[in-house]
């Protein structure tokens, strides 16, 4: 299945670098693609309540509120909208902690371009994501 | 006489119970502390590295301009300011973990808190124009630990500016009841939000910025709550949004 080409993504990351690399990695992926970037909490529910989007990318210590608040909103106001979780947390001991939360998809920021492409075709198809490593630490867990 | 032993029996074991109840939870939540710790110094550093590692891949490759990489460089900078000040606070800490830490109590004149928290902050009260006094009885002191308590006041007063609106006030009171000496910050800035003042002293609180756009890590309030327990004292934070915070140390006049 094809992926939308003019998808909507936000970025939200208080890191300028973050969102910078990230968003030249999507546009190389999809170059049609509308991206709005964000730096914290506040101002992604600003944009969640104000413009329809298809994939939310976001850091998980941003200030002004916190993922599980983030991701409950999310819920509420835009259920369709996939949510991936882009953090510099050790994956292995917190992609489930976000999983359980309801985001769809974890992304280590230590990845690579190629896992950062793979996660956001994902993301975009079937609106989860979770590289082999968090696959390994769910089937220990469970 | 037989019921009787077997009371006292009881009684001892119910406390002997709740002792090893207290301790378990300490070290529960030292355990909680140290690991929430490393995972914080680990975050952080990757965030940092792979951040100015990504810029200088960057600037290399000639992936971005000049001008973003110059725009850039001053958000590794306050990075690399905030990852120094989570380092020297954790060593703080640290001090206070090796062996059987005791507390060097020494006579310390209230006033003379207010004077170093004056001059330290001197600058950053000039730009946010908030005016700092004092409360209560200039002749008033306490004798406890020096370094611990000046690092407490200072991360206490840290964020009291970090949070201030700019115009507003900001002061230390001084009430001494008994035996007993309650030194409180108080400030009129954005404050907190009641539903997360149960959980914040944990990891798990959301960080806010500060009313000039201040980023920190939340790492402070969680050693200032581990040292005035060092101390013997207790603290209590009362806030209301945008009306500001007051955070009160309750700490013995004297320690021995």
């Amino acid at each position: 299945m094809g992926l939308k080409v003019n998808v909507h993504i936000i970025v939200a990351d208080d890191h300028g670098i973050v969102r910078m690399g990230l968003i030249q990695t999507i546009k190389r992926l999809l170059p049609d693609a509308v991206i709005s970037e964000v730096e914290d909490f506040k101002a992604l529910y600003k944009v969640i309540l104000n413009e329809k989007l298809d994939l939310a990318i976001m850091d998980v210590n941003m200030p002004n509120g916190s993922v599980q608040e983030a991701i409950d909103y999310i819920k509420m106001h835009q259920p369709d909208l996939k949510v991936l979780i882009f953090s510099s947390q050790d994956e292995e001991l917190y992609a489930m902690r976000y999983l359980k939360m309801g985001a769809g998809g974890y992304l280590s920021k230590q990845s690579s371009n190629s896992v950062i492409e793979t996660a956001l075709t994902a993301m975009l198809s079937t609106g989860r994501y979770a590289s082999e490593e968090v696959k390994e630490a769910m089937f220990l867990e469970s | 006489m037989k019921w009787q032993f077997l009371y006292i029996d009881t009684y001892i074991m119910d406390e002997f119970t709740k002792e090893l109840q207290i301790k378990i939870e300490k070290l529960e939540n030292e355990i909680n502390f140290k690991n929430g710790l490393i995972s914080l110094l680990s975050h952080d550093s990757k965030e940092l590295f792979g951040n100015f590692l990504w810029l200088l891949e960057a600037m290399e490759q000639k992936t971005i301009s000049e001008e973003d990489f110059i725009r850039l460089l001053q958000e590794v900078k306050r990075d690399a300011q905030k990852n120094l000040q989570t380092a020297q606070d954790s060593t703080a800490w640290l001090k206070t973990q090796y062996g059987e830490y005791k507390i060097k109590p020494v006579k310390i004149m209230v006033m003379d808190l207010f004077y170093h928290l004056e001059e330290k902050y001197a600058a950053l009260l000039k730009e946010k124009n908030i005016k700092f006094y004092f409360k209560g009885d200039p002749e008033a002191f306490l004798t406890t630990d020096y370094l611990l308590l000046k690092y407490i006041l200072d991360k206490i007063f840290n964020n009291a500016v970090k949070y201030s609106f700019p115009g507003k006030d900001i002061y230390l009171q001084e009430v001494t009841a008994d035996d007993q000496i309650i030194l409180s910050v108080v400030d009129f800035g954005t404050g907190i939000d009641e539903k997360y003042l149960s959980a914040i002293y944990t990891y798990d609180n959301p960080i806010f910025k500060g009313t000039a756009g201040e980023k920190g890590v939340g790492l402070s309030l969680k050693i200032v709550k581990n040292f005035i327990s060092l101390m013997y004292g207790k603290i209590n934070i009362f806030s209301s949004e945008n009306n500001g915070t007051t955070v009160s140390l309750f700490l013995r006049k004297f320690i021995e």
